[in-house]
């Protein structure tokens, strides 16, 4: 089991030695502690001389997809989610199932249509509208998981409110929201690595390579020849370790997230 | 005396029960209006395009000018498109395999840290962490690590024996079982964290009679904890399967597809027919014909896996 461990990690360790390792040792040796550091390797990272653009343009761009993604569809979600959850008739279990079925379907029957729909309306290789995309694409799976969050809320805090005169809204907004942000932020952790990860859809609407998010950008390593490993390394690592700080500070609620997501 | 009592609470008329029904209808309009939002985006992200995918599959069309409409030629020839068949075919081995690997690799973990080893947090959490990467990222190193020449992979494997080194990504026969190894690499911590959440979960009080009767760690995780967490085991690896099918990053960072479309799968055909053969058409016939084929697989899954379960309980 250690060693599978050693073997899962090693992208990671090896990223960050190679690093900062000059080419030609590089190719020679690279398990090995560096002898030489190339430091530089960074500085062409940073400034995309391989990639065609800065690292931090992919970067902003991820960000600006993701964020947009993660806000709309956690936010919609969840509602989709409590409405489902509190409905006492058969529409709540009529809409999850809609949900349910949702989340069967996979992506890459999206990609043509999105793909024409854009072009059609002008707006391939804009990160904000793939935001907004993969903003549709969490709900299902939010509101199935919201629904079961909500399930277990206390109903006498809501009707409390209620009696007071409250509307359904304030009631969900003054009440169960605030109670309920441990949940809320577990799904909208998972959903947004998920979506900071994703490669299809960029892939397919990103063609200018100043839009692309950081996945399609730094696939563009794939097809070259000689490539730079330095560069390349570097690059890598510095797309990973923010997302390896983040899960060390995260690392209950994304679990708790995640497990909630596969009991259900 | 009854009719008349019915008669009234039929209308919204007369006393305390118009206030009611309002209440109900508004409640009703409240939760109407917090799941339409929903309801419409995810319907127009996914719905709609897969719909639009259906008709396009009936027209040949290469993005520009005029659609052509073919009828069912599309699926004709992907019926007598060898390609397509390998796409198939891998994507099916893909799934399989991801899905009894990382469960089957990730399950055996999950048991052997459930026992509360030394350092068991910490591999747990190195474990998982690479589920928490881009796959390009993963694809990417290993792509480069696997190399035939330069690869690190192939000097560890010449260490232990000189024959072991060959081409990974450029053999046909070594192609797919490198993918799967790398993507399962990656995944395999999401399983076990789910596993051992069930784990956990299981009375350890049976464990404590088990061991008062002299039943051993290994007849404990065969008899008593596996069982207990069966329904969470055909999920997950329901799961998984449908990840499997939809399998992309590694495919296309590390081979395309090759050499030579030996490695093609679902999603990459579609990709390379929709947008480097510029063939919507044709690229959307087999997508729908993958999502039909996932949800075939569910059915027959869920069919065949659940009622066990369901009888247990």
């Amino acid at each position: 089991m250690v060693l599978w461990t050693m073997a899962a990690i090693a992208p990671v360790a090896i990223s960050l030695l190679a690093s900062v390792k000059p080419r030609k040792e590089i190719i020679a040796s690279p398990l090995s502690w560096p002898e030489e550091f190339a430091f530089d390797n960074y500085s062409r990272a940073w400034s995309g001389t391989n990639l065609g653009e800065p690292w931090l343009t992919f970067a902003t761009n991820s960000v600006i997809s993701t964020t947009i993604g993660v806000l709309t569809g956690v936010g919609l979600g969840v509602l989709a989610g409590y409405a489902t959850g509190r409905s006492k008739t058969n529409f709540g279990s009529i809409v999850n199932r809609y949900f349910l079925l949702l989340i069967t379907l996979p992506f890459v029957v999206t990609w043509i249509p999105l793909f024409v729909l854009s072009d059609r309306l002008g707006v391939l290789s804009n990160p904000w509208v793939l935001g907004a995309m993969y903003g549709g694409r969490l709900v299902p799976f939010t509101a199935v998981m919201m629904r079961a969050y909500f399930a277990s809320f206390p109903l006498d805090l809501i009707e409390a409110a209620n009696l007071d005169g409250a509307s359904e809204w304030t009631s969900f907004r003054r009440v169960v929201m605030p109670l309920s942000w441990g949940g809320v932020i577990a799904v909208g952790l998972v959903n947004f690595i998920f979506l900071w990860n994703e490669l299809g859809l960029a892939q397919v609407l990103l063609l200018d390579p100043g839009s692309r998010t950081l996945p399609p950008g730094l696939s563009q390593f794939r097809g070259q020849f000689s490539v730079d490993f330095g560069a390349l390394y570097a690059s890598l690592v510095i797309t990973v370790v923010p997302i390896i700080v983040l899960f060390s500070f995260t690392q209950k609620k994304l679990t708790e997230g995640l497990r909630a997501g596969a009991m259900k | 005396m009854l009719q008349s009592e019915q008669q009234v609470s039929g209308h919204a008329k007369s006393g305390p029960a118009p206030r009611r029904v309002t209440n109900e209808n508004r409640r009703r309009l409240m939760w109407f209006t917090f799941v339409l939002p929903g309801i419409l985006l995810s319907g127009a992200l996914l719905l709609y395009p897969f719909l639009d995918s259906i008709r396009l599959s009936f027209f040949e069309w290469g993005g520009v000018g005029d659609k052509t409409y073919v009828g069912t030629d599309n699926y004709n020839e992907l019926v007598r498109d060898k390609n397509a068949w390998m796409a198939i075919r891998n994507t099916t081995l893909f799934a399989i395999a991801n899905a009894v690997f990382t469960v089957g690799i990730g399950g055996g973990f999950a048991l052997a840290i459930n026992r509360k080893v030394h350092g068991a947090r910490l591999l747990k959490y190195l474990i998982f962490l690479p589920v928490l990467l881009p796959a390009v990222f993963i694809s990417l190193v290993w792509m480069v690590a696997l190399d035939g020449n330069f690869g690190w992979f192939n000097d560890i494997l010449g260490w232990i024996h000189p024959s072991l080194p060959r081409g990974w990504l450029g053999e046909p026969s070594w192609v797919l079982p490198s993918v799967m190894l790398v993507s399962t690499l990656q995944w395999v911590g999401f399983p076990m964290v789910i596993l051992l959440a069930a784990l956990d979960d299981v009375l350890p009080d049976i464990h404590e009679a088990a061991t008062l009767d002299g039943v051993n760690g290994l007849q404990r995780a065969w008899h008593i904890s596996i069982p207990s967490i069966r329904e969470v085991i055909s999920t997950i690896f329901l799961v998984q399967l449908m990840f499997g099918f939809r399998v992309f990053d590694q495919v296309f960072v590390m081979t395309g597809g090759g050499p030579g479309r030996v490695s093609e799968v679902a999603t990459t055909f579609v990709y390379r027919e929709g947008f480097l053969n510029r063939r919507f058409g044709y690229a959307t016939s087999q997508a729908v014909v993958t999502a039909v084929l996932i949800a075939v697989v569910s059915m027959v899954y869920v069919s065949v896996v659940r009622p066990r379960s369901i009888e247990k309980a």
